[in-house]
């Protein structure tokens, strides 16, 4: 498949469970993902940032993807993950793990089939697999 | 990155980086551990090194942003991910009267 084939059929995304939201981050921006692994609490930090945890050897910021699109909690998580991700400019990118409750599939979402209004991370709503989505451009939080 | 020497030690139930410039002394007292800084001194529940050479990652924005506790940087202590921080920031500080 050429990459004019792939744009004209869409953009491949990973659907994520966080809280009790699906939400869709464009697999070009997901670095990895990880099982998740234990976190080191900041004391006094925001509620988003959950504290660090060790990744391939280096300390990196784990952040609470339900809080970050204040997605109502779920249950407990049979299989959390991380997913990694890079911020930041091109002269300090930076990584991130976005702690979310579960990876479930890779789907395609056509172009321009976005619904709903963009907020922040919330890029628009689609459907995949008969359930709606929320999709992310993690590039947002660059821009926090 | 930098290398530089930390004290790391544990304050209700976080580690903590503590640079080593700041540090004057340490003391065990009937309350455990005292460390002596040039202002002030700090009520550690333990003290689990003294790292020479540690390396230390500039703190991350993402860090920055949601903490509002100054962060001279990241590091990794024995598998255990840390922060530098100023002894002054540190819980359990107590400055000079």
């Amino acid at each position: 498949m050429t990459a004019k084939q792939s744009a004209a059929e869409g953009v491949r995304y990973l659907v994520l469970q966080a809280g009790q939201v699906r939400c869709a981050v464009p697999v070009h921006q997901v670095r990895r993902v990880v099982r998740a692994v234990p976190v080191y609490a900041l004391p006094g930090s925001t509620q988003d940032l959950l504290g660090l945890a060790e990744i391939e050897g280096e300390p990196i910021p784990v952040l609470d993807l339900a809080r970050l699109i204040q997605a109502p909690p779920g249950g407990t998580p049979a299989c959390p993950v991380y997913i990694i991700a890079e911020t930041g400019s091109s002269n300090r990118r930076e990584r991130i793990a976005l702690a979310a409750d579960a990876a479930e599939e890779i789907v395609m979402l056509p172009p321009g089939g976005l619904a709903g209004p963009a907020a922040g991370l919330i890029q628009g709503e689609a459907v995949a697999g008969g359930q709606p989505v929320r999709v992310l451009n993690l590039a947002a939080l660059e821009e926090e | 990155m930098i290398r530089e020497r930390v004290t790391v030690l544990r304050r209700e139930g976080t580690t903590w980086g503590l640079p080593g410039e700041q540090v004057r002394g340490v003391v065990r007292d009937g309350r455990g551990v005292q460390i002596l800084l040039e202002d002030g001194s700090i009520a550690a529940d333990e003290i689990l090194a003294v790292h020479q050479h540690l390396t230390v990652a500039p703190a991350p924005t993402t860090v920055v942003r949601r903490w509002a506790v100054p962060c001279r940087g990241v590091a990794m202590w024995n598998g255990v991910p840390l922060v530098v921080v100023d002894g002054r920031y540190i819980p359990g500080f107590r400055g000079e009267e």
